[in-house]
Order: structure tokens, then C-alpha cells, then sequence
């Protein structure tokens, strides 16, 4: 009987280069003017600064605020990404004295709304970004007016900015994803083997993506291609 | 200027790090080489304690294998480096009354910029005769009115005339919750004294939404001496509320009665007219050619609040200027779809399932079935194809959820609706009507 590759004593070490969230291997036809529209944060002196991005999830805005980090830190900005998902219980100030950053990105901002304390900490943070014309990027999954806020100058000056919806990627915006993210790791995927994996597995594109990293990693220390058996059999009872 | 050191060690950080990690506790930071030391800037105490914790260990290893003959010590603290040609700081630091005095205005909020109408020319009048006699008309001057009416565009075009009229005045706009908040950490660093010395030392304080100063009973206490103070010294106080201020609950009498010494202004929502004039004026500060009735549709359509009247223009100006297009009224309206359309709602199997089946006039149970009679394989077939449109799940998920199907039945469903949709017009519609209930 043969052995699973998942047995094998050859499992690489989980250590590998990470590609980055960046405005190329974001796909989305769609969002071009919003891409365009971000690089261009680096040199905009004037106005607007402020973005508002909504979508479901997997619509790629957690993405798109790490491309903006990832863009501009390389001109030399000082950034920061906050995923408020994760600092929900967190205290408000951590949001203290951020407007001395050049660019404040907040994903899923939704997950503090409704809190007195966040809503002000927000607040004091969108309000300070604004006056020192310094570029704010928020996300939500709903657009301003139907996020549920109790501080209403909150709503306000979100809805402020520039408001864009990111659409979800149908299935072939996710084949291309899957393959632009394999590819910048080194991988070559067939169009075979994304078919598969989006008839077969959860077609969210943060999964496919996890699943793609560990292809790519027995892929590595096996010496085998990704094939449709490949897959198979690596990701046998997952 | 960066730190090459410093870059290289982010550079290294790169492959160990995951992007969140990077991008939350690393990126954050500022270098600076000085004295053989990399000093870490962490702009508050929560980056500093986490980066302390998790990473400077590691940091301080590369450091050391990156130094050579630089910096090889590494230490980690707050502060902030902002270049000299940077934007004032939000609010001026309290206890900083030697160094030049910096205002924080923006420059776009002036009275030429904002548009006078039935609605607001009476607070509008008022601000232009303090603008123009700091502390010698009305004093306070109190403009209070929903959000989003241009009550902080007044502020500013005040504050940026005084400015006009005498460069050197010491003029400061300021957040009430800015206030709290400074006087909250002057407490916390026992600089309070300074706290006091700098708001005493203003001339003209625009303060913003006092509404926020409500239960916060040792803020109310500080504003007003502070408040006393500048009015005792003839220096203007304008301030701004969000509703007549004795209906603001929380707020000490002795503070409310302050507020109305000098003359309180109502700022009333634009009416239509207003709203398209405000639209017309921000497109040619834009420089932008704005058809009228493309005015007229953002103004009927936008009638909650002026800021994001702006917000709906920009995206306008945004999306033509992308794409090279004339702005027209087609074009405005298929820019602004996505603020003008409902939420997504979230989608669920179930809620497919139930659309379907009330649309079709058939009961759930029927696609859960194994019956093949036409009047249920075509529902479920279409129910199977909109759940892969509308939601994340698998195909062997879905078929599951449909009576224990297998992946392949769903995937021939959703050929099927693909190839009925292109040979059957009513198919198509029906589908399109699905869709639209189901997302909209």
C-alpha cells in the first residue's frame, strides 16, 4: 500500500515566505478605480484621504488594507493595520495617538460598533486623521448608513469619504486568484486543478488559499507537481 | 530619514512574520539611529508593550547580526518623528506654549467655500461678525444643529478669517472629545498644570460638539474654568452642539447657563435648492464640470446630511476621472449604485431554499426529495445554482443540503440553469428575480 504524503518523514518545515497582500494578486475586475485610486494615497496632498470599503467577507477587503500598508510602507509611510476583529475586547486606547502615523487602515470595524468606548476612540481617531489630512482606510460589511452605530458624528464622517462596495469574486475571479497567489510562491497551478478544488472544497478564498500553501509545501518535499491526484491524495480526510 | 539598519531587519522580518503581525506591531514603528542606538518610536503603549513582548528579542538578535560597525544597541519607546513638513499635530501638545504656536485648521473650510441658504444664513451672518471683531460681538457664540450640517465647516471658516486678519493669533479648533480625552492623560501624566496653561493661552477656541462634555462631570469642571477664563480675558469661545444645548442631558446647569450668555444659532438641514448649490459649488472647487441635473439627482438623493453629500459627489468625480468619462446623469447614477442600494443580506441555504420554494409554489420538503417530476427538479435545480452563486459553500455541501445529493447532481444543475438561462427567456427571468429577492 502506498503511503499518504501526509505520513511521509520528508514534511517541510512550515517556514517559508510569506507573499504578500499586494494591489497585484488582488483580483477583482471590478475595483480598479479603487486600486488605483489607493496607490495613489502615497503622493494625494489634498483630498479626500479617507476610504470606506464594504463587502461581504471574502470580498478581499482585508486584502486590499494590507496592500495599502504593504504599498506605502514602502515609500517610506508609516502605516498600521488593525484588525478590529481581533481587538474587540481589547481596550479603545489602543487606538491612542495612532494620528501621528501617516496612514491608519481598521478592517471590519463592525465587530466594535455598538461599544461606547470604541465608538468614541473611532471617532477621536477618524477626527484626527481628518485634520491632520493623514489617509484613514476603513472596512465594514455594510455601508455607512446601515452600520449599526449609536454615535451618529461617527456614521456621518464615515460616510464622508470615499465609500466603495467590493463585490464577492464569482468562481473564475477565484481561479485567477488562486493561481496569481501560486505564483507568487513559485507554483504553477492548472486550470484542472482549481476546478477541482473549487467543486470539491470550501470555495472561500482565505481557504483556498491555506490549501494552496500546503500543496505547495508537500509539492516541495515530495518532488511532485500538483496534480488532481496529487490534491487527492494530500488532502485525503480534510 | 529611514534607518537602513532598521530596514534591513524589516526586510528580514518579512519571512518570519505573518503580514498581520508585520503590518500591526511592525510597521508601526519609527527608527532612529542616534549615539550607536536604534531608538523604536511605537506611536502609544499598546504597540510598545507588544512589540516588547513578542518581538524586540528578536529584533535586538538582528540588530546585532545586521550592525556591523552601526548601532547595536536597541531601545523601544514612545513618541512620534513627524518631519518638519508634516501637518500639525491634531491638538498641540499641552505644556508646549514655547515653541511656535500651530494652528489645525483646514484651509478648504472658509466662508467662501460654504454655501449660504435659507437654512443656515443666520449662523453663517453671525460667525462672519466674530470672524471679524474676535471677543468684541458675540462671545460665546453657540451654533447648535444636527450632523452633518456644516457647523465644523463654520468653525473653521472662522477661525481660518481670524487667521487671515492676523497671522500671528493663536487660534485653535478642538474636538470636545479631543478635550476629554488630552485631559484625561494630562491627569494620567500629572500635567495638568500645563493641561491648564495652554487652553488658558488661547485666543479664539473653536470647540466642537459639546454634546460629548455630557456625564463626564471632571471634564465639565475643567472646561468651565477654562471656559471662564478666556471669556474673562476677551478671548472669543465659539462652540458647537449637536441640539439646543439645554436639552443635552448630563450637562451641569452652571455650564448650560454659561453657554447662552452670548448668542445661540440654529443651523437647519438644506433644503433642496442648498443642497444642490453645495454640490455645484464642491464640483468647481474640484475643477469639474458638473451638468445640473446631475446636481439635482445627488441632491434629491442624498438628503440626510452635507458631509455626505460631499462623500457622493467624490465618488462621482472619482469614478469619471478614472475612466476618462463626461459626467452625466446615467454615469452619476451607476457610480453611486453601490451607496444607493440596500445592504447584501447574508444568504443562508435555508433562505435559498424557502425563496425558491414560495416563488415556485412548491414546499421545501419538495427539494429536499427524491421526486423527479419536472415542477420539482427544475426549482431545485435553480435553488442548487443560486446557492452557488450566493454563498461560500461547497458543491458536496450543497448537494447535502438538497436530501443528500452528491457534488456531480449539483454541479449538473448549475450547467443546466446556465444553458436554460441562454434558450429560456422565462427561465432567466425567473432566476434573475431570485437572485435580485435574495440580494437585495
Amino acid at each position: 500500500m502506498n503511503s499518504s504524503p501526509l505520513d511521509s518523514a520528508q514534511r517541510p518545515l512550515d517556514i517559508v515566505l510569506r507573499p504578500h497582500a499586494t494591489f497585484d494578486t488582488f483580483v477583482s475586475p471590478e475595483d480598479h478605480e479603487l486600486v488605483h485610486s489607493l496607490k495613489g494615497l502615497a503622493r494625494a496632498t489634498g483630498e479626500p484621504r479617507h476610504y470606506f470599503l464594504w463587502g461581504r467577507t471574502q470580498s478581499g477587503k482585508s486584502h486590499l488594507l494590507q496592500a495599502v500598508c504593504n504599498h506605502l510602507a514602502r515609500t517610506g509611510l508609516r502605516t498600521v493595520f488593525l484588525p478590529m476583529r481581533e481587538f474587540a475586547a481589547a481596550d479603545p486606547n489602543l487606538l491612542n495617538d495612532l494620528q501621528h502615523l501617516d496612514v491608519v487602515c481598521m478592517d471590519d470595524i463592525d465587530c466594535v460598533l455598538g461599544q461606547g468606548g470604541w465608538e468614541r476612540a473611532l471617532f477621536r481617531i477618524v477626527n484626527d486623521m481628518w485634520l491632520g489630512n493623514k489617509a484613514l482606510v476603513v472596512s465594514a460589511s455594510c455601508k455607512p448608513g446601515d452600520l449599526d452605530i449609536g454615535l451618529a458624528d461617527l456614521a456621518s464622517r464615515l460616510a464622508g469619504g470615499l465609500v466603495y462596495r467590493l463585490s464577492s469574486l464569482t468562481d473564475e475571479q477565484k481561479k485567477l486568484a488562486i493561481r496569481l497567489h501560486a505564483q507568487a510562491r513559485g507554483l504553477e497551478v492548472s486550470p484542472e486543478v482549481c476546478s477541482y478544488l473549487l467543486r470539491r472544497y470550501p470555495r472561500e478564498l482565505k481557504k483556498l488559499v491555506e490549501i494552496i500553501d500546503k500543496l505547495d509545501n508537500y509539492s516541495l518535499a515530495l518532488q511532485r507537481k500538483i496534480t488532481v491526484p496529487f490534491v487527492r491524495s494530500v488532502l485525503a480526510g480534510t | 530619514m529611514t534607518s537602513a539598519l532598521w530596514n534591513s531587519c524589516v526586510h528580514q522580518l518579512e519571512s518570519e512574520l505573518s503580514e498581520q503581525q508585520l503590518n500591526t506591531w511592525i510597521r508601526p514603528l519609527h527608527a532612529i539611529e542616534q549615539d550607536g542606538e536604534l531608538i523604536l518610536l511605537a506611536p502609544n503603549r499598546f504597540v510598545r508593550d507588544s512589540v516588547q513582548s513578542q518581538f524586540l528579542e528578536r529584533i535586538d538578535e538582528l540588530v546585532q547580526t545586521n550592525s556591523r560597525s552601526q548601532a547595536s544597541r536597541v531601545s523601544l519607546e514612545i513618541g512620534s518623528h513627524e518631519p518638519a513638513a508634516a501637518a500639525p499635530s491634531s491638538t498641540p501638545s499641552p505644556g508646549q506654549d514655547t515653541k511656535p504656536f500651530h494652528h489645525n485648521l483646514n484651509p478648504y473650510f472658509t466662508f467662501e467655500t460654504f454655501v449660504e441658504g435659507k437654512s443656515n444664513q443666520l449662523p453663517r451672518a453671525a460667525a462672519l461678525q466674530v470672524a471679524n471683531n474676535p471677543g468684541r460681538t458675540y462671545n460665546p457664540l453657540l451654533i447648535y444643529g444636527g450632523v452633518g450640517l456644516g457647523k465644523t465647516h463654520l468653525l473653521h471658516a472662522i477661525g481660518n478669517q481670524i487667521l487671515e486678519d492676523n497671522p500671528s493669533a493663536k487660534v485653535t479648533y478642538l474636538h470636545s472629545e479631543r478635550f476629554v480625552a488630552d485631559m484625561i492623560k494630562a491627569l494620567q501624566h500629572n500635567t495638568i498644570s500645563e493641561f491648564k496653561r495652554h487652553y488658558r493661552s488661547i485666543e479664539t477656541l473653536l470647540i466642537d460638539d459639546i454634546q460629548f462634555f455630557a456625564r463626564k462631570e471632571r471634564s465639565q469642571e475643567e472646561f468651565f474654568h477654562t471656559f471662564n477664563s478666556l471669556l474673562e480675558g476677551q478671548r472669543q469661545v465659539i462652540l458647537t452642539c449637536d441640539r439646543y444645548p439645554k436639552d443635552v442631558e448630563g450637562l451641569e446647569e452652571r455650564l448650560r447657563s454659561r453657554f447662552s450668555w452670548g448668542l445661540t444659532q440654529a443651523i437647519e438641514p438644506p433644503e433642496l435648492e442648498t443642497r444642490v448649490a453645495i454640490v455645484q459649488n464642491k464640483a468647481e472647487l474640484l475643477h469639474v464640470k458638473l451638468p445640473s441635473d446631475v446636481a439635482f439627482f445627488i441632491g434629491r438623493r442624498i438628503r440626510s446630511n452635507i458631509r455626505e453629500l460631499e462623500g457622493a459627489l467624490r465618488r462621482v468625480v472619482a469614478n469619471a476621472q478614472f475612466t476618462g468619462s463626461a459626467i452625466t446623469l446615467e454615469f452619476a447614477k451607476d457610480a453611486l449604485q453601490d451607496l444607493l442600494v440596500s445592504q447584501d443580506k447574508m444568504v443562508t441555504l435555508d433562505n435559498i431554499q424557502k425563496t425558491v420554494a414560495e416563488y415556485c409554489r412548491i414546499r421545501v420538503s419538495d427539494l429536499h426529495s427524491p421526486r423527479r417530476t419536472r415542477s420539482v427538479t427544475r426549482p431545485r435545480q435553480i435553488a442548487m445554482a443560486l446557492s452557488k452563486e450566493l454563498t461560500n459553500h461547497s458543491l458536496p455541501e450543497i448537494g447535502s443540503a438538497f436530501g443528500g445529493r452528491d457534488h456531480t447532481t449539483v454541479l449538473h444543475a448549475c450547467r443546466r440553469i446556465s444553458e436554460l438561462r441562454e434558450s429560456d427567456a422565462q427561465i432567466n427571468n425567473d432566476y434573475i428575480n431570485l437572485l435580485r429577492n435574495l440580494s437585495s
